[in-house]
C-alpha cells in the first residue's frame, strides 16, 4: 500500500513540476531526432546527453535521461521503415515489414502503428517492472559476495553470448577486455593503484562516461562516415495514424512480443535488437500470417517495435535490484546515476525508496511524450533523412568532447575517450560486439572485489561456496553457457565449411 | 559473341572464387594476428598482476583477479589461434602483413577516408585546451566538412561557424556546462 502511495506520490510530483514536463518532452524529442539519424544509436543519445543532466537535480535528471532512451530507442523505425537502414540496431528487425509497407505507399501508417506498438511496449514494461521489482529487491538482498561475482560473470557471459550471432567467443573475449580495463586505478579493498605505471590520472582509474562516449561514439562517426550508403526516401509517406482494430486484432501478438521484450531486456546486456529479432521470429512462427512477414504487413512491425521497447523496462530490473545493466543504453544510465549518488543494487530501495517510483512514472511520462512526438511529427522526422550525414556526424564530434570533458574536467578523459573510440572501431570492423565491453567495464569492480571477499569470508576454501543454493544455480548457468557457446560456435564455423564446400 | 560469354563466365567463376575465398575465412588471419596479441596481453597482464603487492592473503591481493583474468586471455588467445588456423588464418595473416597487402589497403579510397577523418578528429582533441574550444570546433568543422565535400562552400563557413557558437551559448549559459 505504502508503495501504491509511493507511486502516487511521484506522479504527482512530475505532473505538477512544469520545468520536469518540459525536460521530458524535450529530451523525448531530442531522443528521436538522435535515433531517426541512421548510425546514431539510443546508447549514443545518451552519451551525448549526459553532460546536460551533470546540473540538474536527481529527479530531473531521470525524467530526462529516460525520455531520451525511449525517444532513441522509438525514433529508429522513421528510418528502417522509409528507407530500409534502421536508425538504431534495435529497428533493424522492423525494416523487414516495414519497407515494403512503405514501397506500398503505406510508410506513415507503418511509422504510425511502430510508435504506438512502442508505447504499448513501454508501458507493458514499466507495469512488470513496478510489480517485479519489489519482490526481486527481497531477493537480492540474500546475494552474497559470491554470488555477486557469479552474477557479474554470468552477465558478461550471457551478454557475449547473446550480443553476436556468430561466434560466442568473442563476445566473451571483449567482455574480459572490459572487466581488464576496470582493473586500472586504486583498487577497492586495499586502495592499491594497479595497471596506472606512475600517471596519477589512471589511478583515478578509466573514466566510464568518457569510455562509453568513446566506444559508441567516436567509434559510430568513424565507421558511419568511412563508407557512404546511399540511400533514397520510397513512396510518399501518407496516413499516419492506424485504425484502431488493427491492435484489438493483434492483442494475442503484442502481448507475446511484450513479455519477449521484458524477458530479453531483463538479461544483463542482452539489449533492445535482440530482443526485437526474437520478437519477430517468434511473430513469424507463431503468426496466423507468419508466411506473410517479410511481404510487408503491419505485424511484422508491431512484433519488433513492442519488444525493443518492452527492452527499456526490463533492463531496469537487474539494474535497480542488482546495479547489472540490461542494455548498452541502461549502462549509460546507470553512469549518470552514480554521478548522481545514486547507488542502483539491493540496498536501493532501503536508501532511497523513491528511486524505483520515480523511474516507473518518469518512463511512463517519457512514453506518453514519445508517442506524442511521434505521431504528430513523423512527417518531418522523415524529412530529416534527407540532410547527408556528412553534415550531421562532424557535428557530433565537438558534442562528444564535451560529453567526456565534462564527466571529470579533465582534458585527459577526452585522450581516453577518442583511444576507446579506435578500439571500439577496431572490435567494429573485426565483428567483434561493443556491449560486452561496456559492460565488462562496469562489472568489473564488483566481480573483482566480490570474488575477493567471498574467498576472504571463506579462508580461500572453495567448498563452502559451492554450497550456496543461488550461487549453485547461477554457476550451472555459467557452465551451460560456456557449454552452449563452444557448441554454437563450433556449428557456426562447420557452417561456413558447408557453405564453401557447395560454393 | 562466344568470347563474351567466355568473359562473363571467366568473370562470374573469378567471383565464385573470391566469395568462396572470404567465407572460408571470415576474417580468419586478422583472427589470426589478435590471437597473438591476445596471448602476449595476457602474458604481459599476468607478469604485471604477479607483481602487485600481497597483503594478508594472496587469494585477497590486489593482483590476483588481473591474474586469474591475464590466464584467460593467454586461454582464448589459444582458443581463437586454434579457430583462425582451422581456417586458414596463418596463410591469411601472412597475407594480410605483406606489404603489397598493406600498400593496397592504404591507397583504398575508404582507408583514406577514415584515416583522414581521424587524423582531423586526432589534431582537433590535441590542440583542446590550446586554443579557445569555439575557434578550434569551427577549425574542425570546416575542414572536416569540406573535405567530406558535405555542402556548398558557403554553407560549409555558415554551418562551422555557427555550430560551436550555438554549442558554447547552450551548453554554457542554459545548462552550466564547463567547455574544453
Amino acid at each position: 500500500m505504502e508503495y501504491l502511495q509511493h507511486i502516487a506520490n511521484m506522479f504527482v510530483a512530475m505532473a505538477q513540476d512544469p520545468w520536469i514536463i518540459a525536460l521530458i518532452f524535450g529530451g523525448s524529442i531530442a531522443g528521436l531526432v538522435v535515433g531517426v539519424i541512421p548510425g546514431l544509436t539510443a546508447t549514443m543519445a545518451l552519451a551525448l546527453l549526459i553532460n546536460i543532466s551533470y546540473g540538474m537535480s536527481l529527479m530531473h535528471a531521470v525524467a530526462f535521461l529516460l525520455s531520451v532512451y525511449v525517444g532513441a530507442t522509438s525514433g529508429g523505425l522513421c528510418s528502417a521503415i522509409m528507407i530500409n537502414i534502421p536508425g538504431t540496431p534495435a529497428a533493424a528487425a522492423t525494416s523487414l515489414d516495414g519497407f515494403p509497407l512503405a514501397k506500398k505507399g503505406m510508410g506513415g501508417l507503418a511509422i504510425g502503428t511502430g510508435f504506438i506498438a512502442s508505447f504499448i511496449g513501454t508501458v507493458f514494461s514499466i507495469l512488470i517492472m513496478l510489480t517485479l521489482t519489489p519482490v526481486l529487491y527481497l531477493i537480492a538482498i540474500k546475494f552474497g559476495h559470491w554470488e555477486m561475482f557469479l552474477l557479474a560473470l554470468f552477465g558478461i557471459m550471457i551478454c557475449g553470448t547473446l550480443s553476436t550471432d556468430k561466434d560466442p567467443i568473442k563476445g566473451w573475449i571483449v567482455g574480459f577486455l572490459g572487466f581488464a580495463l576496470s582493473m586500472v586505478g586504486m583498487e577497492e579493498i586495499y586502495a592499491y593503484p594497479r595497471f596506472a605505471f606512475g600517471s596519477l590520472q589512471l589511478k583515478g582509474g578509466i573514466p566510464l562516461i568518457a569510455t562509453l562516449i568513446g566506444v559508441f561514439g567516436i567509434s559510430e562517426v568513424l565507421s558511419v562516415l568511412q563508407e557512404p550508403v546511399p540511400y533514397k526516401i520510397e513512396g510518399k509517406i501518407g496516413r499516419v495514424i492506424p485504425p484502431f482494430n488493427i491492435f484489438k486484432k493483434l492483442i494475442p501478438s503484442t502481448l507475446r512480443s511484450g513479455i519477449i521484450g521484458v524477458i530479453i531486456g531483463a538479461i544483463p546486456g542482452a539489449g533492445e535488437d535482440v530482443g526485437a529479432w526474437l520478437s519477430y521470429d517468434m511473430g513469424k512462427r507463431r503468426s496466423k500470417d507468419g508466411d506473410k512477414f517479410g511481404t510487408g504487413i503491419l505485424e511484422g512491425v508491431i512484433c519488433p517495435e513492442v519488444a525493443n521497447n518492452a527492452v527499456i523496462g526490463g533492463a531496469m530490473i537487474p539494474l535497480l535490484t542488482l546495479a547489472v545493466p540490461g542494455s548498452p543504453p541502461s549502462a549509460m544510465f546507470l553512469a549518470a546515476m552514480n554521478l548522481h549518488g545514486v547507488r542502483p543494487g539491493p540496498m536501493l530501495n532501503i536508501e532511497n525508496p523513491a528511486f524505483l517510483p520515480m523511474v516507473g512514472v518518469a518512463l511512463m511520462f517519457a512514453s506518453l511524450a514519445m508517442v506524442f512526438w511521434g505521431l504528430l511529427l513523423a512527417k518531418p522526422m522523415v524529412g530529416m533523412l534527407k540532410i547527408k550525414r556528412e553534415i550531421l556526424l562532424p557535428l557530433v564530434v565537438p558534442l562528444t568532447v564535451i560529453g567526456a570533458y565534462s564527466g571529470g574536467i579533465r582534458i585527459f578523459d577526452v585522450y581516453l575517450m577518442l583511444f576507446a573510440g579506435v578500439i571500439g572501431y577496431v572490435l567494429r570492423q573485426m565483428d567483434y560486439p561493443l556491449a560486452p565491453l561496456v559492460l565488462g567495464l562496469i562489472l568489473g569492480p564488483l566481480a573483482d572485489v566480490s570474488f575477493r571477499q567471498a574467498l576472504m569470508q571463506s579462508r580461500g576454501m572453495l567448498l563452502p561456496l559451492l554450497q550456496r543454493p543461488i550461487g549453485l544455480v547461477l554457476m550451472v548457468a555459467v557452465v551451460w553457457l560456456i557449454w552452449t557457446g563452444i557448441v554454437r560456435a563450433r556449428a557456426y564455423y562447420r557452417k561456413m565449411d558447408t557453405l564453401d564446400a557447395s560454393g | 559473341m562466344n568470347t563474351e560469354r567466355k568473359t562473363v563466365s571467366e568473370a562470374g567463376e573469378a567471383d565464385r572464387k573470391e566469395t568462396k575465398q572470404f567465407r572460408a575465412k571470415p576474417l580468419a588471419g586478422a583472427d589470426f594476428i589478435t590471437a597473438l596479441a591476445l596471448i602476449l596481453f595476457g602474458t604481459a597482464f599476468y607478469m604485471c598482476a604477479s607483481n602487485m603487492k600481497v597483503y594478508q592473503l594472496f587469494f585477497t591481493s590486489p593482483g590476483f583477479f588481473p591474474m586469474i583474468l591475464g590466464v584467460l586471455f593467454v586461454l582464448f588467445g589459444f582458443v581463437l589461434l586454434y579457430t583462425s588456423c582451422k581456417r586458414g588464418g596463418f596463410t591469411d595473416a601472412k597475407r594480410i602483413v605483406s606489404g603489397s597487402n598493406i600498400k593496397r589497403s592504404i591507397a583504398s579510397p575508404v582507408f583514406k577516408k577514415g584515416g583522414i577523418v581521424f587524423l582531423l578528429i586526432l589534431g582537433y582533441v590535441m590542440l583542446l585546451g590550446k586554443a579557445s574550444f569555439v575557434y578550434l570546433s569551427m577549425g574542425y568543422l570546416f575542414l572536416t566538412l569540406l573535405y567530406l565535400r558535405a555542402a556548398k562552400w558557403y554553407w560549409i563557413i555558415v554551418i562551422s561557424v555557427l555550430a560551436p557558437i550555438g554549442i558554447e551559448l547552450v551548453f554554457v549559459n542554459f545548462f552550466r556546462i564547463p567547455m574544453p
